[in-house]
């Protein structure tokens, strides 16, 4: 709420950002691309993107530090990551805070962020960054503001990537997690993938299709085509197998003809040139 | 392999009937007039069931086929029966009921130990009871008999009209009147099928074939209809995208009427909430092409507005409602087609139950 008064703009991606989106899509009784969109995982780890406007400014960033300060949110991995101790049903369940940045665009922001990577901030400001995520190219574009105040409170609103950010960044995810035993293979993050396609409204798939022409030369959205072109290339591809994996865990069935419809869609949104 | 038993296969089956730790000896087959209660009353066999050091007499009641009404019968026989006989014999020489049929289920078999009756089957479940003396109750082996229905599945497909169709009207006259008012509502059947699957019906005691023709168990209809129940096989589907979704719904219509073509709107909304919208109009016809006819479109596989699926299975265009211009799926169809289908749309079927139990469709 404070972070709004100073107009800073909060980008809520990861499993809580679809979180919210399926919720969203609901409520406003969306067509999406498939008619069955599976319940979103639940989650307390929260990604939370820091635009250009504030990863380049001192002053906007250490707002957000003051803030999840003043919120009691320690330092987990200094200083990118904060948790705030909580307890479920007698259970430690601590809510944590990921701050994540894209590398800025154009030169001139660049020249006003110190990076050591992973870690990127502005120049001057202290005890606080964002973890870099090169592949966050598209980021700001077409973000969708979502009201997230309960009944009786001012509007609170966050903004979700789009659904092609969304997609970008999942694939770089899961093939970060392929060989990981312990996060499941990247199984849930192919199942997010397969979530963010079904959910995609017409004028999003449009505006997909759009941001896929222009960002097309970029060389991160060269890789995510290279990705889904290697993990999503038919029905036996590694990266399909893991979403039928995670559904069949979380007792979910997905229709053959939706499979192939993703695979249709990463080929088209993201062509392996 | 299974196969269905002839009164005397089981009759052969149960000379060498086991049921351990018991041993079981026919004493006499077919019990003569003079044996009989004497009051209308019979059973089958004598049997000689032991254990140990005991032995007890039991009467037992062959059963081709267990189906609830038949076992329902023989529990009131075998009360009647043994009742009258053991009122006449000695106080020593009682006689206990059994029933013999190749299969008895868990639930059967309850509902036979509710009654204190036995019931051996030829699969190796059964539960024989002597009062005060003996109890054993076993479970859980498969059924090695075919014992389906006299026709092939009375749940699915034209046979499941006769069933369906109780949900529209749940009382008839008689059997022409059942076959009258599946063909008013599109159905297409014949006498001798609709009588088959009452009297099956009958037998499950899922309706009630007394002065009149009734629904008794409406719940257990849907389950089983539900439980039976298979997506129509749908021989092409095509999704398109309209220049004028209005004007290419009216076109439709026309075409459907002025052609005489099958078609059927699949339109939960109508009947139950649905939370999540969807864009596309789903239509089931019997012609693709002929539906289409005249109307402006685009063939996509994205967002489209329509989405033609071409069947022509029965169930689909049985019991349609008219809702201004075009014929809905009939609400039955509806809720066994959201009750296969996600979660959400489980919900919605839920939500269905109530009006189509009551018959307020």
């Amino acid at each position: 709420m404070e972070l709004q008064k100073d107009e800073i703009k909060l980008i809520l991606g990861g499993g809580y950002g679809l979180l919210l989106r399926t919720e969203h899509i609901r409520r406003i009784e969306a067509a999406t691309r498939f008619e069955q969109i599976p319940e979103a995982r639940s989650t307390n780890d929260l990604d939370l993107f820091l635009s250009a406007e504030i990863i380049t400014s001192a002053e906007k960033i250490e707002k957000i530090r003051d803030a999840l300060e003043r919120l009691k949110f320690v330092p987990v991995a200094p200083f990118f990551q904060f948790q705030l101790p909580g307890v479920y049903e007698g259970q430690d369940l601590p809510v944590k805070i990921d701050l994540l940045a894209a590398l800025p665009e154009t030169e001139a922001e660049r020249s006003l962020v110190k990076i050591n990577k992973p870690r990127i901030r502005p120049k001057k400001a202290r005890n606080i960054h964002g973890y870099l995520t090169e592949e966050a190219v598209t980021l700001e574009e077409n973000l969708q503001p979502i009201d997230i105040s309960e009944a009786d409170e001012p509007m609170l609103e966050v903004y979700l990537p789009h659904p092609f950010s969304y997609l970008v960044m999942k694939l770089f995810a899961l093939r970060d997690r392929l060989e990981d035993e312990e996060k499941d293979f990247g199984a849930y993050h192919a199942f997010d993938i397969n979530r963010v396609v079904g959910m995609m409204t017409e004028n999003e798939w449009n505006q997909a299709a759009q941001l896929s022409g222009r960002y097309r030369a970029a060389p991160k959205i060269k890789e995510a085509a290279g990705i889904a072109a290697a993990l999503f290339a038919s029905l036996e591809s590694v990266g399909v197998l893991r979403v039928r994996q995670h559904a069949r865990a979380v007792d979910v069935s997905i229709p053959p003809e939706n499979l192939v419809a993703l695979i249709e869609d990463l080929r088209e949104l993201l062509p392996d040139i | 392999m299974t196969r269905r038993l002839t009164e005397q296969q089981i009759r052969d089956l149960i000379q060498d009937l086991e049921f351990q730790p018991l041993k079981i000896t026919v004493e006499k087959q077919d019990l003569e007039a003079s044996e009989q209660a004497g009051n209308g009353a019979s059973g089958d066999l004598l049997l000689n069931i032991a254990w140990k050091n005991n032995a007890e007499k039991f009467i037992a009641e062959v059963l081709g086929q267990a189906t609830p009404k038949q076992i329902e019968t023989k529990i009131l026989r075998l009360e009647k029966f043994t009742g009258a006989i053991n009122s006449k014999s000695a106080a020593r020489k009682r006689f206990n009921p059994l029933v013999v049929a190749p299969y008895l289920s868990e639930k059967m078999l309850n509902r036979l130990a509710e009654a204190e009756i036995s019931g051996i089957d030829l699969s190796g479940n059964g539960v024989v009871i002597v009062p005060d003396k003996l109890f054993i109750y076993r479970t859980g082996e498969k059924n090695k008999f075919l014992s389906s229905a006299p026709i092939k599945n009375i749940f699915r497909g034209t046979s499941s009209l006769a069933g369906r169709v109780f949900f529209a009207k749940p009382e008839y006259e008689n059997v022409s009147e059942v076959l009258e008012e599946i063909t008013k509502r599109g159905g297409r059947t014949t006498f001798s099928t609709v009588s088959k699957v009452l009297k099956a019906l009958e037998e499950e005691l899922i309706i009630n074939k007394g002065e009149k023709i009734s629904l008794l168990d409406a719940k257990k209809l849907l389950d089983l209809l539900l439980k039976n129940y298979r997506r129509p096989d749908v021989r092409r589907n095509l999704s398109v995208k309209c220049a004028d979704y209005n004007l290419a719904l009216k076109q439709m219509s026309e075409n459907a009427d002025r052609k005489k073509i099958l078609s059927a709107w699949d339109y939960p909304g109508r009947y139950a909430a649905l939370v999540q919208g969807v864009a596309e109009s789903k239509f089931y016809t019997e012609s693709i092409d002929g539906l289409l006819d005249g109307v402006d479109f685009t063939e996509t596989s994205r967002f489209p507005d329509l989405t033609l699926l071409e069947t022509i299975d029965p169930t689909i265009y049985f019991d349609r409602r008219k809702d201004k211009e075009f014929y809905l799926l009939s609400p039955l169809q509806t809720f066994l087609q959201l009750a296969t289908e996600g979660k959400r749309e489980q919900e919605a079927a839920n939500s269905m139950i109530k009006k189509l139990l009551e018959g307020k469709f």
